[in-house]
């Protein structure tokens, strides 16, 4: 009897907890009848990851800064439309010799914790990256700073740079306060203060950020007020969200389910090529065969890039051949050979090179299913002029560590995300110079050296066709595709404009019910 | 009783510097370099040379051994190389919300797990006996993932009642954003534990002492539960408890399909990315949850058969 009364008892549970459940879900589709639009007033978007830190300063990853860029603003700003830079926490800069730089700042900006923004906070910023280990390669090209005055600052070089503008819209040359930051140490990246259009409300760790319309920001005020980052690693668990209306934006869509979201009514997907690329890398001071460039020039010319986009990317990516992508400074169309694939000529340059019936070369991949697949399509398409590829799966961080000691890692599938948006930044990673470096030649320190002078852009340009020749020539590295970078988000949203780098700005963004 | 839990309790030292140990070699034994890991795309040789100091890479092998046992032993689990803050605060920040995943699965699968056995050793050979258990050997046959992905397909996308992924908000929302994953990870557990108390129940229900109960004229209802279910928990109590510790350590595929934001996500995650305070943090936390949870189930044997209590209270008369 007891046992009765006990199990009639845990059944009326159940159907509460369920009836719950279900009124629980009921109150999301509250309707709008006055016909006019309403805008909502939070703006969900999905992310695939969690961040590492929200201190710019500890974390130049994409998973990062794709959230604090909403924060923290830096002197200037790329606008993804025009591809321009234009002012933002400086209204003007003037360079006053071949190293010395002048920002003016503007005056008024306030941080979110209602200090004013001023010369001090600048220098301390820019002399914090220096001091870091993580940020300062990407500003060693600074000396020093100097205040002048409360609202101007003097950069000065340490050689000529005359991309320094350009390079100054990478994401953690942003501006942080310095009292906030000298007061709160280590907790600063768990509370950060920028200048930007949301502040920081609340970071639960591998689940969320929120941040929240600054009202006392300088500029336009962002469209909504509330601005939600989830983190959905799985990417078809992201699609479904959308499609369900759990979540406004999302990020990292899945080739294999954009021309689903492209073809549902109430949904729309935004793609563009962005800065980054996936390439092949040479070892080019190999001993085996790959340290011959024709048998490199060899390689380029037996893969067919398109039929790796199509079955990898599902066609969402644009076939190409240089180190720079479309929207980076310095890509040239005209010197963009596409897809170099002829199997004849692939056979003719080995044949020249001493290897008539080909070779037996290691490839490593890092573990990832676009690496492995495109490892697989690249295999088979080498097999056809005779090069046998032996896979190589491992983690990117082994990888990584067997091409700095030195050991042959003759070819390998990568990509590479230019966080400037400058061709002379990856002109710098292949210096002799730079560590790991497999590609010695001196022709680079020449043409970076000569780019960096030249203040003149279309005299640059021609500097910067010059190291793609060479690059075509000498292949340390080349180009498979240039990524598409797909977003998925609701009709009802809209100012979305894609940022090449991936930190998409949302304080232009609004979403309707 | 007592006595043999804080044995029990202090028996966790030695077990904790041995899995430090073992993790610690592991990880040693890697090619990667943290240091390397750290900078990423901005290493250059003093950077990197800089930073293995600062990290104290360069010490013997022993030697960071024992800074790490020291520092553990005050609290402190080091920082992430990934995260640059302490693993101590992002293992607190994940470990709930594993544990309240972890917890209702267990629930459930007891709740849910055990009557069904029950039900099917007393009706042996009946159509509900073949079906659940049939039943219960596909529960445990589908893979987690996969049956993720089809309680979402269901549930939240042909009838939209629970929402597809990520924890939600304020009690009402967890409830609703913890039936998806707890029912995923669940499933094969509610097989193995109905499985389990079945075979037992089986090997129960003809013992002499039920004919007795019976011919006392005890209520069935109260055989079942008393002289049956009770003498059949031990093996049951042993398979829940095995699958709890297995469970807190985060169910990585659940947790990576419903965006949950728990702790298994993290090891992989840290793993992956060489960040070694993260993984030995992850280690040691999940070795002292399965001991205490072992310990648990040892208690909770007493509790079901007071043959093993008895023994407990042997050991302490012996000495």
């Amino acid at each position: 009897m007891k046992l009765r009364k006990k199990s009639a008892l845990s059944a009326l549970l159940a159907v509460v907890m369920l009836l719950a459940c279900l009124t629980g879900c009921g109150g999301d589709t509250e309707g709008d009848d006055s016909g006019e639009r309403t805008q909502k007033d939070t703006l969900v978007v999905l992310k695939n990851e969690d961040l590492t830190s929200l201190d710019p300063a500890e974390a130049i990853n994409q998973k990062s800064f794709t959230i604090y860029c909403q924060i923290f603003e830096g002197l200037v700003k790329l606008d993804p439309t025009t591809g321009e830079v234009g002012p933002c926490l400086a209204t003007e800069w003037e360079q006053v010799d071949d190293t010395t730089w002048h920002f003016t700042l503007r005056e008024g900006v306030k941080f979110h914790d209602g200090t004013e923004m001023t010369s001090e906070d600048v220098v301390f910023t820019f002399e914090r990256l220096l001091d870091s280990g993580l940020a300062s390669s990407y500003v060693d090209y600074i000396d020093h700073m100097e205040a002048d005055g409360d609202y101007a600052v003097y950069m000065y070089l340490k050689m000529p740079y005359a991309q320094l503008i350009q390079a100054l819209t990478y994401p953690a040359a942003a501006i942080v306060p310095k009292a906030a930051v000298e007061a709160g140490g280590d907790q600063f990246a768990l509370n950060p203060i920028g200048t930007g259009p949301y502040k920081f409300v609340e970071h639960l760790v591998a689940d969320s950020v929120t941040l929240e319309a600054y009202d006392e920001y300088w500029g336009e005020a962002a469209k909504t007020k509330n601005l939600i980052f989830k983190i959905i690693p799985e990417g078809s668990q992201r699609t479904i969200m959308l499609e369900n209306g759990e979540a406004d934006i999302i990020c990292d869509v899945p080739t294999n389910d954009a021309a689903r979201i492209e073809s549902t009514d109430g949904l729309q997907l935004m793609h563009q090529t962005g800065y980054k690329y996936y390439a092949l890398y040479f070892k080019a001071d190999s001993a085996t065969p790959v340290g011959n460039k024709l048998v490199r020039q060899a390689i380029a010319h037996a893969i067919d890039k398109q039929v790796i986009v199509d079955a990898v990317m599902n066609g969402y990516g644009q076939v190409g051949s240089l180190l720079a992508t479309p929207p980076t400074v310095g890509y040239n169309a005209e010197k963009d050979q596409g897809n170099l694939y002829d199997v004849d000529k692939a056979k003719e340059l080995l044949a020249e090179a001493g290897y008539p019936d080909g070779f037996e070369v290691d490839l490593y991949i890092a573990s990832g299913q676009v690496y492995e697949e495109i490892a697989t399509i690249i295999q088979d398409q080498l097999s056809a002029v005779g090069i046998k590829c032996n896979q190589n799966v491992l983690d990117s961080n082994t990888i990584t560590e067997k091409r700095y000691a030195g050991e042959e890692v003759p070819l390998e599938i990568g990509f590479y995300n230019n966080i400037c948006g400058d061709t002379d930044f990856i002109m710098q990673k292949l210096l002799p110079t730079t560590y790991g470096q497999t590609y010695f030649n001196d022709e680079m320190v020449d043409l970076i050296t000569r780019a960096r002078a030249e203040t003149d852009v279309a005299a640059r340009q021609a500097v910067y066709d010059e190291f793609h020749d060479l690059m075509a020539e000498d292949l340390p590295q080349f180009s498979i595709f240039y990524e598409e970078i797909l977003m998925g988000m609701s009709a009802n949203v809209e100012g979305f404009v894609i940022n090449p780098l991936g930190a998409h700005q949302y304080a232009g963004v609004a979403v309707y019910e | 009783m007592w006595k043999y839990i804080v044995k029990r309790i202090l028996m966790l030292i030695p077990v904790m510097l041995g899995t430090i140990l073992i993790v610690f070699f592991i990880m040693d034994r890697s090619e990667v370099d943290p240091a390397k890991v750290i900078l990423g795309d901005a290493a250059t040789e003093e950077t990197v040379a800089e930073l293995r100091e600062e990290l104290g890479l360069n010490d013997p092998f022993f030697v960071r051994y024992g800074r790490y046992v020291l520092d553990l032993v005050q609290g402190d689990m080091g920082e992430s190389y990934t995260y640059r803050t302490p693993v101590s605060d992002q293992i607190l920040a994940r470990l709930p919300n594993t544990l309240l995943l972890a917890s209702t699965a267990v629930l459930l699968s007891v709740v849910i797990g055990i009557p069904l056995g029950v039900v099917a050793a007393k009706k042996q050979y009946s159509a509900f006996d073949n079906i659940s258990m049939v039943v219960c050997l596909f529960g445990s046959a589908a893979p987690t993932f996969w049956l993720g992905l089809v309680l979402v397909l269901l549930f939240s996308q042909m009838i939209p009642i629970f929402p597809a992924s990520s924890m939600g908000r304020g009690f009402w929302g967890v409830l609703r954003s913890l039936v998806l994953p707890s029912f995923t990870i669940a499933i094969s557990s509610i097989a193995t534990v109905a499985r389990t108390t079945r075979a037992s129940m089986l090997e129960v229900i003809r013992q002499d002492y039920v004919d007795t109960a019976r011919a006392k004229g005890t209520p069935e209802s109260k055989i079942t539960s008393r002289h049956m279910l009770r003498n059949a928990l031990i093996p049951v109590i042993t398979s829940v408890g095995l699958n709890f510790g297995v469970l807190l350590g985060g169910s990585v595929l659940t947790e990576t399909v419903f965006a949950w934001p728990g702790i298994g996500r993290y090891v992989i995650e840290a793993i992956k990315t060489q960040d070694i305070p993260s993984v030995l943090g992850c280690v040691v936390a999940l070795s002292i949850m399965f001991t205490v949870v072992n310990l648990l189930v040892d208690i909770l044997y007493a509790f079901a058969d007071p043959r093993i209590k008895a023994q407990y209270k042997q050991g302490r008369k012996k000495r």
